[in-house]
């Protein structure tokens, strides 16, 4: 594995963690995958992190969709502890 | 009285002690020329490249990794201020509500149309740029400090938005244990340092002087083209204290006007 991919890997392991805390609606996934290609090809790659000669920031991608995916975990177990804390302190 | 008792003796101790330190002062007097010769900006530039490309990260975690932990101790110590003179049981009580979701009258204020559909997105992408200017602290103007307080930022505008847990849930617990694994991780980094070098915070995944193995070294090696060591899992400490901390800062300070 290219060592290079390894921050990209922390921080879709980062945006998954807070990215899980985040209540999100599906329907604006598109929007911000959208957004976040643009802002990931406007930011480029760090220097030393060229991967694959594309000037593109992949570790903001990733934490992007690490972000993403976390807000889906947040609708299911999430959702349903954090209900059952609540009525535990109510 | 018994003060008045003691006061000779109290001189004699200060007396002493400030004949040791002015002794220890006066002695290190005789060692600054070597201290100046090279100087230390010289020394910065002649090993910090061979560290981590980005000089301002090198010299603020590797040579100055004492005087970071204490910044994020100060830290520390202005959120628990904070919460004990603004935020008593605010951290813990769920009834609570923010001032901010509700009108001077009491009503409960929603958010426009706009902010309601553009604020998760850009929460969203400010958490994604957090975690970007975190990871690249070693080679780019950035860090930990900057990274968690773009993620405090990303908190801050749901609460300004929707009042409190209504986007974001981050419990008072969850918080503690960021920054507790934060602080955690960078002092366990720094005793590793010392345990294997005899200096607390030696860079041991740059290993500069190699006097740790190089089984250690590889485990503690950002695996990356440059040689920038711990610097990285530094960043990623500091990141979670920063996050964390800021982020409980907001929510104390945000509710103190309804008390």
């Amino acid at each position: 594995m290219n060592l290079l991919y390894f921050p990209s890997l922390l921080g879709f392991l980062m945006g998954l963690s807070l990215g899980y805390k985040v209540k999100f609606e599906g329907k604006l996934a598109a929007l911000t995958l959208t957004l976040g290609i643009l802002i990931a090809y406007s930011l480029k790659s760090y220097p030393f992190y060229n991967i694959m000669g594309l000037n593109f920031s992949f570790v903001y991608f990733s934490s992007l969709i690490g972000a993403l995916i976390g807000t889906r975990w947040y609708k299911g177990k999430g959702r349903k502890r954090w209900s059952i804390s609540k009525m535990q302190l109510s | 009285m018994e003060l008045e008792r003691n006061k000779e003796e109290r001189l004699i101790i200060a007396g002493i002690t400030l004949t040791i330190v002015g002794v220890l002062l006066l002695s290190t007097l005789k060692d600054v020329p070597g201290i100046l010769n090279p100087g230390v900006s010289r020394l910065y530039n002649i090993l910090g490249p061979r560290i981590a490309p980005n000089q301002i990260t090198m010299v603020v975690f590797d040579w100055r990794g004492y005087d970071t932990l204490g910044e994020c101790l100060v830290l520390v110590c202005g959120v628990l201020a904070t919460s004990l003179i603004f935020g008593r049981g605010m951290l813990t009580s769920l009834k609570h509500h923010s001032s901010l979701s509700r009108s001077e009258f009491g009503e409960e204020v929603k958010p426009t149309p706009i902010l309601d559909f553009f604020t998760p997105v850009i929460i969203l992408l400010l958490i994604a740029f957090g975690i970007y200017i975190t990871l690249g602290g070693h080679i780019t103007p950035g860090g930990g400090f900057q990274g968690g307080s773009i993620i405090a930022a990303a908190v801050l505008l749901s609460l300004v938005v929707y009042g409190r847990e209504k986007i974001i849930r981050w419990e008072h617990e969850s918080r503690i244990r960021w920054e507790t694994a934060g602080v955690l991780i960078y002092i366990g980094i720094g005793i590793a340092g010392l345990y294997h070098s005899g200096h607390f915070l030696y860079n041991i995944g740059a290993d500069l002087y190699e006097v740790v193995g190089s089984g250690i070294s590889y485990y503690f090696h950002y695996p990356d083209t440059t040689n920038a060591g711990v610097l990285p899992y530094l960043n990623i400490a500091v990141f979670l204290k920063v996050a964390a901390g800021l982020s409980t800062l907001f929510l104390v300070l945000l509710e103190v006007d309804e008390r």
